[in-house]
């Protein structure tokens, strides 16, 4: 921070006890006119905007889309309840395995589980009112998304290579409706590979 | 002599100034304008303002500061070339395109993380214990509810915060940020 500076700075930030408002500036979901003043103690506050700023640097490294690794999926379509996809052993191919973007916001919560057994990932969830399809997400330790899928199943596996099962690796589920907008998502949840 | 202490005050107070408030200027022009080059635009232009009004003094209390900034600022993202009508439209897209990404590169607050700044920060995350990287990310990507990652954690609100501010710290310390 400006050692003597001639600018006064909040001392009592009254956003100290409860970040719940930053963190929803941050993430573009708070309604004005809150977000306007949170600006304006943004202007007032070095401790606020040093966390927007962290958090803006965080969103950017953990919650972009890959670019650089992409895998070619190895379905195993005689699995009749499941969509198998390779994460870490199939080769690259040009175009990213980025999922295109949805409309909607998270929507209810799905309940969802999953389980690692001899390198082999299965996810499981809840069917959800409505949903025409489900897309699950894995991301790296880092929020690099690995790879994607859509199924109208409720349950996925996924091959998890040798070299690959000591990192740690995040999945998460969407329900989708007929216009495939979200209407509901899990939590991000942790595979357990150790 | 005199003219040129006047001189190197006003230069420490623009430097001040810049320090202090051009980040912050890029985002609230950014979250509204949502183009970088735009909002860096409002950040010049506020801060030359800004400066100005110092040197003539129409600025009573430096005290006032902050809250004069701010105005300038939006004064300026409302005549920026747009109506009222689109910058409002602008947020709706803003809160409406985020809903849907969190990593969304239509962001506009992270499209003002240029790149060597994310490869700075992608660097630290990296040196940093797991369970810091987690918390980072449920608490600023995720989004989720501090009572919620405090059940999950099985800690209580108080020692959240606690890890939360020790898990910023070494990440500010790691990028070399920590004393800004």
């Amino acid at each position: 921070m400006i050692g003597n500076s001639i600018i006064s700075v909040d001392q009592n930030c009254r956003y100290s006890d409860d970040d719940e408002v930053l963190r929803l500036y941050v993430a573009g979901r708070l309604a004005e006119p809150a977000a306007e003043q949170f600006e304006q103690h943004l202007f007032e506050c070095d401790r606020c905007a040093e966390e927007v700023e962290r958090a803006m640097e965080l969103r950017a490294v953990m919650g972009r889309r890959a670019e650089r690794r992409v895998f070619l999926p190895v379905a195993a379509a005689a699995i009749v309840a499941a969509v198998a996809i390779s994460l870490w052993q199939a080769r690259p191919r040009e175009t990213a395995l980025t999922p295109p973007p949805l409309r909607g916001g998270s929507g209810r919560e799905m309940v969802a589980s999953g389980r690692l057994v001899d390198g082999v990932f299965t996810a499981s969830w809840k069917a959800v009112r409505d949903a025409r399809s489900y897309r699950v997400q894995i991301f790296d330790s880092i929020g690099e998304p690995v790879t994607w899928t859509e199924t109208s199943k409720t349950t996925v596996s996924a091959t998890i290579g040798q070299a690959s099962r000591s990192e740690s690796r995040y999945w998460k589920v969407q329900a989708l409706d007929d216009d495939h907008v979200v209407i509901a998502s899990s939590e991000l949840l942790k595979i357990q590979t150790r | 002599m005199a003219s040129d202490a006047i001189t190197r005050v006003a230069d420490d107070i623009a430097v001040e100034l810049t320090d202090r408030f051009w980040k912050r200027l890029c985002i609230f022009a950014a979250r509204r304008l949502r183009d970088r080059a735009s909002a860096e635009d409002v950040a010049q232009e506020t801060l030359r303002r800004a400066l100005e009004a110092l040197r003539e003094q129409r600025v009573e209390n430096v005290e006032a500061l902050p809250a004069f900034i701010f105005q300038t600022a939006r004064n300026i993202c409302l005549h920026y070339g747009r109506s009222a009508r689109r910058e409002e439209g602008a947020l709706l897209r803003f809160r409406g395109g985020m809903q849907s990404s969190s990593g969304d590169e239509s962001d506009p607050l992270v499209a003002l993380v240029d790149k060597a700044r994310r490869e700075e920060v992608r660097a630290a995350l990296e040196q940093m214990p797991e369970d810091d990287r987690d918390l980072l990310r449920m608490l600023y990507v995720d989004g989720l509810k501090s009572s919620d990652i405090a059940r999950r954690l099985g800690v209580d609100p108080g020692t959240l915060r606690v890890r939360k501010h020790r898990a910023l710290k070494r990440l500010s310390e790691l990028i070399g940020n920590v004393s800004r």
